[in-house]
């Protein structure tokens, strides 16, 4: 296949990444994303606000979503459609309450998710936490497949 | 049970990622360039306490953040505990490009800083 083919079966594809909820594998969890929103011809600043957006995310699981000493597992799910993006990162653990954090980084991450996604939605289960953030289009961005 | 890389740094060359230090008269300037993440904030903060812990503190801390292209919320705070840090005796400033000008708005940071759009105009600034 060509590199142009390449491109646009690529940007078809949603991004399904499974990891460790540790700093590390979050951060190529970013960077994967990274590839993605290239790939997909996001640009400016919604490709600089689903990056951020979704690292802390990905970064409010690695420390908080695990009591100390278990390394759990986190799940990234991006899905570009016509006229939106939407991202689920997704836990199996329990997000330690607010009382038990007592640095500021946990609820500065959440306020940035919630600035920087058009829609954000935490829905804690008994079996994890999903968060879910949706940005919608006003003008096509995909290199579209007719 | 997912695979794990455990040098991202090398998968993204984070030798693009860092900061330096420079007198500029009564002034130090910080410039910090790359990606700002939980890995390589440490590297921020560690700067900024060197620059503030100084023998003789400087009357200016420029933080130059125009070369930065990603800030996460840990940065964000390593900039709160720069201003706390500074206090009375040192005047922070920072120079920031559009997006870290967009986040720090976004979040109600912008407030809480003296923003400028480069190193050399936060050097300018009068005395406020």
């Amino acid at each position: 296949m060509s590199p142009a083919a390449n491109r646009v079966a690529a940007a078809n594809f949603d991004l399904r990444a499974h990891r460790l909820a540790r700093t590390h594998d979050v951060a190529l969890m970013r960077y994967a994303l990274a590839d993605w929103i290239r790939a997909h011809g996001l640009t400016g600043d919604l490709a600089h606000d689903v990056e951020l957006a979704t690292y802390e995310a990905l970064i409010n699981t690695a420390n908080h979503a695990y009591p100390a000493g278990v390394v759990g597992t986190v799940e990234l799910h991006a899905h570009h459609q016509h006229d939106l993006i939407r991202i689920t990162v997704t836990d199996h653990g329990r997000w330690e309450p607010p009382a038990a954090d007592p640095g500021r980084l946990r609820g500065r991450g959440l306020n940035l998710i919630r600035a920087l996604a058009d829609h954000t939605i935490l829905a804690p289960t008994d079996v994890g936490t999903t968060v879910t953030m949706t940005w919608y289009l006003t003008l096509p961005e995909t290199l579209g497949t007719s | 049970m997912p695979a794990s890389d455990p040098d991202p740094e090398r998968a993204r060359g984070a030798g693009e990622t860092g900061v330096s230090l420079r007198r500029e008269g009564s002034a130090v300037v910080l410039t910090a360039r790359g990606e700002f993440d939980v890995l390589t904030t440490p590297q921020l903060q560690a700067a900024v306490r060197e620059a503030l812990h100084d023998q003789n503190p400087p009357d200016v801390l420029v933080i130059d953040l125009t070369a930065v292209r990603f800030f996460a919320s840990i940065a964000l705070s390593a900039l709160a505990e720069a201003r706390q840090a500074a206090g009375e005796h040192t005047t922070l400033r920072l120079a920031v490009e559009h997006s870290l000008d967009r986040t720090l708005r976004l979040v109600g940071l912008d407030q809480q800083f003296a923003l400028y759009s480069s190193a050399a105009e936060a050097l300018a600034a009068e005395e406020t």
